[in-house]
């Protein structure tokens, strides 16, 4: 049974690392209520496994590790019922500040979408991402590579077509 | 990627966070902590009326996986012991290049000499003596007597050494050479009379843990071979086929500690073609993952598996440098500033400059990608001056693996918090760091700061001609390194060019020099540097001049190595002219 302040401090961390937590999420889920599932899942995990975190300052990359597998597990499901190809193109819930960079975005998958978020965004090293994402550096760096290209690539159409 | 399209990235990627987002997390954790404490007093109450301890619920299939496991990693280390009795050896351990294992076909290079003893003088070209693990080759490039830089692919066959030029010279480092295991290719640097080339040597860990071989039967019953191995990495490759394409690739597979498997297919030209991870299965001379499937074409129920554990560097300081004081230089930064090496490198890298004094230039790197602010970067940071930070970048201009060049390296100029000394940031002042850090190009109307240009006679010069306008050396022999500038004269009409040495930002010694028009380079020696002048209109023939520099008496001096003449100031000989 943890105590109050523990208690309270997990409250703290999580209050703490909610930004970082929605941009994984959406990054790898896209919409606004997957999201919410997903890391609330987490947040419950977490709580629940929290004594094997060995160290308390590697909380936020433990609880992103745990937000990307709970969202894996969430991608996994949806595939197995839906048929993307039969799918509109997708939409989103929530107003994002730029439709076409989100559209390129939308066409890496969700391996690449993730390093591009924990690299440009959380500033994490490859070498951090490659522990999070429990791959080899190589395979985070080829990951990154591609996603860069592809982004690039995608705008340049778009641009082109303007 | 541009930084333009960093900040569309960083802005317009993702929407804000509602705060029902927020708001759901908090809940859920004030929820977790309720239910868990409620579930816990509950366990304890029902122990209290029963007098008996709380029960776990289920099934306990942690237990029984755990016995499972158990009893695998035991039968999988009485098979390894048997097949496989080196495993784990060397694992962690110092490199000791004696021992390095051939079997892959990697190298070690020992010895590099130019123009030795034994090479016959007879030949047209550059003589390069190489040693590869006791395996002597003789080497000659017929470069017409040109200073360049070359690459080389090597293909051995029974002990014998095949040297092939790739499309003949090609510039690539902008000093000493790199063996590059992967591409079986060697980068060097080569200079028409001049002693021994400076190479870096490569050691490579990889040791050979040991061959098991399995029979299919084996693959049907243990669909799990590598329990047991005690091993970070574990590396399997083979050409084999692909039952989709039908076409042999080379590709390897990674075994990790985590119990997954990678796959790397390689590109014609070395690069990764695509990997994946996934679990995977085998069953008959079948191996399946995530809709691949791997063949085997053993013509025998028996099939190898080779598992290496591979841990790879390069020591950029080995015996046959230590003459070079760049090079022991190079090694104490290392020592003295860890931090700043072997950083993840791409998309670029960033420089954080302060002054704390006039003339007193601090420098901190941080890979691109780090988003602290300079201030929090430069107050946590140690500086170094200009020159030891132009080292150390150096050391990723020639690393095979970063891509980076001196345009890819961002410098950012900021006031210590710490420091009260003041002065102005503008583009000029940044400009002017960047030229004195990278070597780039600094727009400005004063001819001090105008490279001579690469294009300067209406066209990138051929690819053997090394040009290089920007070099760190010792060039007053007093056991500290200034940079060395070549710019354009203040002339028009008349080829002139100055040559200035500055030390953390400050000239130490500037002359400006009258000579024969033409592409114009500098190179750091051991001691000093040289300067070549090739004519623009024979750039593959011999240079028109080739100097010596040096520092006598205050003033640069240029002595033609072929006659012993200095070569001729313009205006004042005055070594200070003009230099504030």
């Amino acid at each position: 049974m943890r105590n109050g302040s523990e208690n309270a401090w997990f409250s703290r961390e999580i209050e703490a690392v909610a930004p970082t937590m929605f941009r994984v999420a959406f990054a790898i889920l896209r919409n606004r209520a997957d999201c919410e599932d997903a890391a609330q899942n987490a947040v419950l995990k977490a709580y629940t496994h929290l004594d094997k975190l060995k160290e308390r300052r590697y909380f936020k990359t433990w609880m992103i590790r745990i937000l990307k597998n709970e969202c894996s597990n969430f991608v996994r499901s949806a595939f197995r019922t839906v048929n993307l190809d039969a799918c509109e193109p997708i939409g989103y819930d929530m107003e994002v500040p730029d439709l076409d960079l989100n559209r390129a975005f939308d066409t890496l998958n969700a391996d690449e979408r993730l390093a591009i978020t924990l690299f440009y965004f959380e500033g994490y090293s490859t070498r951090e991402i490659a522990k999070i994402c429990e791959v080899s550096e190589g395979t985070v760096r080829s990951r990154l590579s591609r996603a860069r290209e592809a982004l690039r690539k995608k705008l340049s159409e778009q641009e082109a077509m303007l | 990627m541009n930084s333009s399209f960093d900040t569309r990235l960083k802005r317009g990627l993702f929407p804000e966070m509602p705060q029902s987002f927020a708001d759901g997390l908090l809940r859920a954790a004030e929820t977790a902590g309720g239910t868990q404490n409620r579930s816990a007093q509950t366990d304890a109450a029902k122990s209290s009326a029963t007098g008996s301890e709380p029960k776990k619920r289920g099934f306990p299939v942690g237990k029984v996986l755990a016995g499972a496991l158990a009893a695998v990693l035991v039968a999988a280390c009485v098979v390894i012991a048997v097949f496989a009795p080196g495993i784990g050896r060397n694992k962690h351990g110092a490199v000791d290049p004696a021992a390095y294992n051939p079997l892959r076909g990697r190298w070690t290079l020992t010895e590099v000499e130019q123009n030795g003893e034994t090479v016959d003088p007879e030949t047209i070209g550059i003589q390069m003596q190489l040693q590869f693990s006791d395996e002597s080759v003789t080497v000659s490039t017929q470069t017409g007597g040109a200073e360049g830089q070359y690459v080389y692919r090597y293909a051995f066959a029974d002990n014998a050494v095949e040297l092939t030029a790739e499309s003949g010279e090609i510039p690539v480092l902008p000093a000493s050479g790199v063996y590059d295991p992967e591409t079986n290719t060697l980068r060097f640097a080569g200079a028409d009379g001049d002693g021994a080339l400076i190479f870096s040597r490569v050691f490579n860990e990889q040791t050979l843990l040991g061959v098991w071989k399995q029979t299919r039967s084996e693959h049907a019953v243990d669909p799990s071979p590598l329990d047991g191995f005690d091993y970070d990495y574990l590396k399997w490759e083979k050409e084999q086929t692909w039952e989709e394409d039908a076409k042999p690739q080379p590709w390897y597979l990674e075994f990790t500690a985590d119990g997954r498997m990678y796959y790397f297919l390689y590109a014609p030209d070395g690069g990764v073609q695509g990997n994946q991870s996934a679990p995977y299965t085998i069953s008959g001379n079948t191996l399946q993952w995530s809709g691949w499937t791997l063949r085997y074409e053993a013509e025998t129920d028996t099939i190898c598996w080779i598992f290496y554990d591979r841990r790879e560097y390069y020591e950029r300081v080995p015996d046959m440098e230590i003459d070079d004081p760049y090079r022991q230089k190079i090694s104490e930064l290392r020592k003295q500033y860890p931090e700043y090496f072997d950083l993840y490198a791409t998309p670029r890298l960033k420089v954080i400059v302060w002054q704390m004094a006039e003339g007193s230039y601090s420098c901190a790197l941080v890979p691109g990608s780090d988003l602290r602010k300079e201030a929090e970067i430069g107050i946590e940071s140690r500086g170094t001056t200009i020159e030891e930070m132009r080292m150390i970048l150096s050391t990723y201009y020639e690393a095979r693996d970063c891509n980076i060049e001196p345009e890819q390296v961002e410098v950012v100029p900021f006031h210590n918090p710490i420091s009260s000394y003041w002065y102005e940031i503008d583009e000029a002042y940044t400009g002017r760091l960047r030229w004195l850090i990278t070597g780039t190009s600094f727009e400005s109307d004063d001819p001090l700061y105008s490279l001579l240009p690469k294009g300067a006679y209406g066209g990138d010069p051929p690819a053997h001609y090394n040009f290089r306008v920007s070099e760190v050396c010792d060039i007053d022999g007093d056991g500290t390194f200034e940079t060395c500038m070549l710019t354009k004269g203040p002339t028009s009409g008349l080829f002139t060019f100055t040559l200035t040495a500055y030390h953390n930002g400050t000239a130490v010694y500037r002359n400006t020099f009258n000579t024969a028009n033409g592409y114009l380079s500098i190179q750091r020696k051991k001691q000093g540097l040289w300067l070549i002048n090739y004519d623009p209109e024979n750039l593959s023939g011999k240079p028109q001049g080739r100097y010596t520099g040096t520092v006598e008496n205050g003033r640069f001096v240029l002595t033609d190595r072929e006659t012993g003449e200095t070569m001729e100031y313009w205006g004042l000989s005055d070594p200070h002219w003009n230099m504030n």
